[in-house]
């Protein structure tokens, strides 16, 4: 640079004045007016933004521990908010029920016609009742010292 | 009229004097606070800042002091801050989010020498917080020694030591980092 100041010195000392020098070239944007700006209020006290924050937030506080301490409004505002709310409703009395039986459910189905099933095993008619199945005698019934039959009916 | 009698004239409620204490060192502030966050509308926000505390704090400022090390002061603290602080993104943010963005400047014709400058303010940006500052101090904006010790309330000695291992530092990034400058530095 041709307005580059030519120094001797130490390497420091040298360094030191190039730096110096360099920095005296640096663009800096311009300064705003602080002083007008003061003029014109700009510039006055304020409280800080914080500060005024806390303060909202304290006087905020302070409010709802204030409407907290009476009860009415305590319990509008849990009312509202609907907090641990238990609604009882008293219903009018009604007369006692009185019960009708209805048809009485079949647990089991209508025994099928056999054309092979044997006489004995009919309670007194040739068709199959509804109130009476033969069961089938199972194979150990042969080994017991007495003939027995099973019959089922309904209740 | 001195300093210290404009100071006393404002501390008296002289709206006047503070003012033209403001504009003899608003230049000063704004520039550091520039040099430190590297954005004019922060700059502006941090030296409007400074000053309005400045102004609070008034009553306790030793006159037999200079003012301008403890604005710079001041505003160093307050850009440290700014730079650490959540509203910093957050004011970016509010800027990219914008629905019309401000048109960006048009970047300005740098000279040579002015080119020069900020890559050597790029380059003092890698350094450390106390280096870069002990650099502005000195460097940007020349203050002396002695006023250095009060803007950064440390001892003289421990300015000139400071500002030694700065130097050996940005040093060290120039011929690592900014061959251009190293050459300027050479020819220098």
């Amino acid at each position: 640079m041709a307005d580059r100041a030519r120094t001797g010195g130490t390497s420091d000392e040298r360094l030191e004045a190039w730096v110096r020098l360099t920095a005296r070239g640096f663009p800096y944007p311009p300064t705003p007016d602080l002083a007008s700006r003061r003029r014109a209020g700009a510039l006055a006290p304020r409280a800080e933004p914080r500060a005024r924050l806390a303060w909202a937030l304290a006087a905020g506080i302070v409010a709802l521990a204030a409407l907290l301490a009476v009860p009415q409004t305590r319990a509008a505002l849990i009312n509202v908010l609907q907090i641990g709310v238990v609604r009882i409703f008293l219903a009018s009395p009604t007369p006692p029920l009185t019960a009708t039986p209805g048809p009485t459910p079949t647990l089991l189905p209508p025994c099928p016609a056999s054309p092979a099933a044997p006489p004995w095993t009919r309670r007194g008619a040739q068709s199959p009742s509804p109130s009476a199945c033969p069961l089938t005698r199972p194979t150990w019934a042969s080994r017991t010292t007495s003939s027995c039959r099973t019959w089922m009916t309904q209740p | 009229m001195t300093e210290a009698e404009w100071i006393g004239r404002a501390r008296a409620g002289d709206d006047a004097a503070w003012e033209a204490l403001v504009g003899a060192h608003q230049a000063a502030v704004f520039r550091l606070a520039y040099l430190l966050l590297g954005d004019a509308h922060e700059a502006d926000d941090v030296a409007q800042e400074a000053f309005l505390r400045a102004g609070r704090a008034l009553d306790r400022f030793d006159t037999a002091r200079p003012l301008r090390p403890w604005l710079l002061r001041i505003t160093a603290n307050l850009a440290r801050n700014r730079r650490r602080s959540l509203g910093r993104y957050l004011a970016a943010l509010e800027r990219l989010w914008r629905s019309e963005p401000r048109p960006a400047p048009a970047p300005p014709e740098l000279s040579a020498a002015q080119a020069d400058a900020r890559d050597l303010w790029r380059a003092v940006q890698r350094l450390g917080q106390n280096e870069q500052q002990v650099i502005y101090l000195r460097y940007f904006l020349e203050l002396s020694e002695a006023e250095m010790a009060g803007a950064l309330a440390i001892p003289p000695g421990t300015v000139k030591s400071r500002l030694h291992r700065a130097l050996q530092r940005l040093r060290g990034v120039i011929l690592s980092e900014f061959p251009s400058l190293h050459e300027e530095l050479a020819d220098g």
